[in-house]
C-alpha cells in the first residue's frame, strides 16, 4: 500500500547551503585520513539539521560535484546567513544556528 | 561487568554505614526511606528472578523450616514503613539534604537504583543458572539483613519516627527480615532451586557507560538491542551509524597512538567508519511512519559521551588497552545493523519514493534494491574481512568482593552480641 507525503518548497537560500553541504558530504579524497572523514561527517549533520522540517522539503539539487568541506563552507556559511535573514519563524532560525554550530564542531 | 562492580560497591556503602551509623537529621527522613525501598526492590526482583516460587501464605515465619527462601520473598513483597511523612516513592533523587548522613542514604539510594537498574539491564544468557543461582540468593539475603541494621539504626536515632505506622511492619523491617535473611544466607550452600521464569527479551536495556572500562559491553549490548528493536525508523539507523563511525574513528586513533601511523587496523577501522559514514545520506531517501525503538540510540549515546570525553582528555595506557578490547565488538555493530536494515525491509515498514521526485512512497520487500541497504552491505561486508582477520581475545576479568564477602558475619552479628556472658565452671 502506498502512501503520500506532502513536502514544501526548499527556500532559494536553503536550497543553496544544501547543495553546497550535499557536495562536502560525498566528497571523500582520503579514506583513511580522520579529518577528512570528520569533515564530511559535519557537513552531513549540517544537512540532517536543516532537512529535519515537518512537511518535509523537496528533493534539492544534489548534481554539484563533490568537493572539501573547507572549499564550500564560506559560501555555505554566507547562504546560512541569508537564509536567517528570511527565517519566517524562531524554530526555522533555531534550526539553521544548529547547523552552523555543526559546522563548527567540524572545526574543533 | 558493570552490575557486578555496582553490586561490590553497594555492598562496600552498606558495610561502612552499619560500621559508622550516618547522623541523620529528621528533615532527612524521606531521603532514608527512599533508599530503603530501592534496597528492598532490588531484593524482591532478583529473588523472583532466580527464586521464583509460589510463595507461601502469609503465615510469618511459620514456613521458615521448609521454604526459607520462599518465606523471605514473602516478608521483602511489602515495602519498608517510612519513618519520614512524605511517600518514598515522590522523593525526588535531587531533593536536598541537609545532614551528613542524609548525603550517605541519597548516595546508597543512587548505588541501589544503578544495581538494580544493572540486574534488570542482564542478558537471560548471563543470568546465573544452576546451584549458581545460591550465590546471589545468598547476596540478597546478605544485603536484606544489613538493610533490617539500618533500619534500628534509624529507629535508634529517631525514636519518635520508629512509633509512627504499624508496629507488626516495624518488626518485620528490624527484625523478622534479619532471622530469615541469616537462615536463608546460611543454608544458600546447599538445596535446589526450583527453575527460574524465563526472562523476557524485552527486558534488555541500555547498559550505563561511565567509564572506559564500560565500552566493550556497551558495544556488544548495542549490537543485541539493534538486533532486538522492534522498529528503526531510517532517521534512527542514520544517527547510529552517525555515532558508530565517529566511535570507529576514535577506536583508529587509539590504536594509532599505540602501534603508530602505518597500522593497518586502524586504516581499515577508518575505511570502515567512512563507508558506515555513507549511510547517513543513504537513509533520507527511506521513510517510516512507525514509532522507533530508542533503546539502541540511547545506548549509542552513552558510548559516544565517554568516547568524546576520552578523545578531549589524553588517555593513558590502561585505558588504551581497554579501548584496543573495544575493537572487536565495535565491529560486530555493523553486521548488526546491516540485518537489521534487512529486516526492515523485509517488513515492508520501510517506505521509498516510488519515481524520483514523487510524493507517493511504497513499502520496500525483500527484494527491495535502495542506497541505504546496498550501502549497509558493503560496509558489513568490509567489516567481516577486517573481522575475519583479528584475533580471538580473552575477557578482562577483575576481582570483585561479593556482597557476602563484605559483609561479613562479624558485621552482621553486631547487634547479636551479648557482652558478659561467661562459661559456667
Amino acid at each position: 500500500m502506498t502512501i503520500e507525503i506532502p513536502e514544501q518548497p526548499m527556500p532559494p537560500a536553503i536550497s543553496r547551503a544544501c547543495g553546497l553541504l550535499s557536495a562536502a558530504e560525498r566528497h571523500e579524497s582520503d579514506l583513511t585520513d580522520s579529518a577528512a572523514v570528520r569533515a564530511a561527517g559535519a557537513a552531513g549533520d549540517a544537512l540532517d539539521t536543516l532537512l529535519d522540517v515537518t512537511p518535509r522539503y523537496a528533493p534539492f539539487d544534489q548534481g554539484a560535484p563533490p568537493r572539501p568541506l573547507a572549499a564550500v563552507e564560506p559560501d555555505a556559511r554566507a547562504a546560512l546567513a541569508q537564509a536567517a535573514t528570511e527565517a519566517t519563524s524562531a524554530e526555522a532560525a533555531l534550526r539553521i544556528a544548529r547547523a552552523l554550530r555543526a559546522l563548527d564542531e567540524a572545526r574543533s | 561487568m558493570s552490575y557486578e562492580s555496582d553490586l561490590s560497591r553497594f555492598a562496600s556503602r552498606v558495610a561502612g554505614m552499619i560500621s559508622e551509623p550516618p547522623r541523620l537529621n529528621a528533615a532527612d527522613l524521606p531521603v532514608a526511606d527512599a533508599a530503603r525501598l530501592a534496597i528492598r526492590r532490588w531484593c524482591r526482583q532478583v529473588l523472583a528472578d532466580v527464586a521464583a516460587t509460589d510463595m507461601p501464605p502469609d503465615t510469618g515465619l511459620a514456613n521458615l523450616a521448609t521454604d526459607p527462601v520462599g518465606t523471605l520473598r514473602r516478608l521483602l513483597e511489602v515495602d519498608p514503613e517510612p519513618f519520614g511523612e512524605a511517600d518514598p516513592t515522590d522523593v525526588a533523587f535531587d531533593r536536598t539534604v541537609v545532614s551528613d548522613g542524609g548525603r550517605q542514604w541519597k548516595t546508597l539510594r543512587v548505588e541501589a537504583v544503578l544495581v538494580a537498574h544493572g540486574w534488570a539491564s542482564a542478558t537471560p544468557g548471563t543470568r546465573p543458572d544452576g546451584d549458581a543461582r545460591w550465590s546471589v540468593v545468598a547476596d540478597v539475603a546478605a544485603i536484606a539483613e544489613a538493610a533490617t541494621m539500618l533500619d534500628r539504626d534509624l529507629a535508634h536515632l529517631h525514636p519518635r519516627a520508629a512509633e509512627s505506622g504499624s508496629a507488626q511492619h516495624r518488626i518485620r523491617d528490624s527484625w523478622e527480615i534479619a532471622a530469615v535473611a541469616e537462615h536463608v544466607r546460611h543454608h544458600a550452600a546447599r538445596g535446589a532451586l526450583p527453575p527460574p521464569e524465563p526472562l523476557r527479551s524485552s527486558r534488555l536495556l541500555p547498559l550505563r557507560v561511565q567509564s572506559p572500562e564500560g565500552i566493550t559491553p556497551a558495544l556488544g549490548r548495542l549490537a543485541e538491542l539493534i538486533a532486538d528493536a522492534r522498529h528503526l525508523r531510517p532517521e534512527t539507523v542514520s544517527a547510529l551509524a552517525g555515532a558508530h563511525w565517529r566511535t570507529m574513528l576514535a577506536l583508529a586513533e587509539t590504536i594509532e597512538a599505540r602501534t603508530g601511523p602505518a597500522d593497518s587496523l586502524a586504516k581499515a577501522m577508518r575505511v570502515n567508519a567512512a563507508a558506515l559514514r555513507r549511510m547517513q545520506p543513504a537513509a533520507r531517501e527511506v521513510v517510516s511512519i512507525d514509532h522507533p525503538d530508542p533503546r539502541p540510540l540511547r545506548q549509542a549515546n552513552q558510548i559516544r559521551r565517554v568516547l568524546a570525553d576520552a578523545e578531549q582528555h589524553p588517555t593513558g595506557t590502561r585505558t588504551t588497552v581497554i579501548l584496543l578490547q573495544a575493537v572487536r565488538p565495535a565491529l560486530e555493530v555493523v553486521p548488526a545493523l546491516r540485518a537489521a536494515i534487512e529486516k526492515e525491509a523485509d517488513a515492508g515498514r520501510w517506505y521509498t519514493r516510488t519515481q524520483p521526485g514523487s510524493t507517493t512512497w511504497a513499502p520496500t520487500n525483500s527484494t527491495a534494491d535502495f542506497q541505504l541497504l546496498a550501502t549497509a552491505r558493503r560496509a558489513a561486508e568490509r567489516t567481516q574481512h577486517v573481522l575475519e582477520q583479528l584475533p580471538e581475545q580473552a575477557p578482562a576479568v577483575t576481582a570483585l568482593h561479593s556482597p557476602r564477602a563484605v559483609l561479613n558475619t562479624e558485621l552482621l552479628n553486631r547487634d547479636r552480641q551479648r557482652a558478659g556472658i561467661t562459661r559456667s565452671p
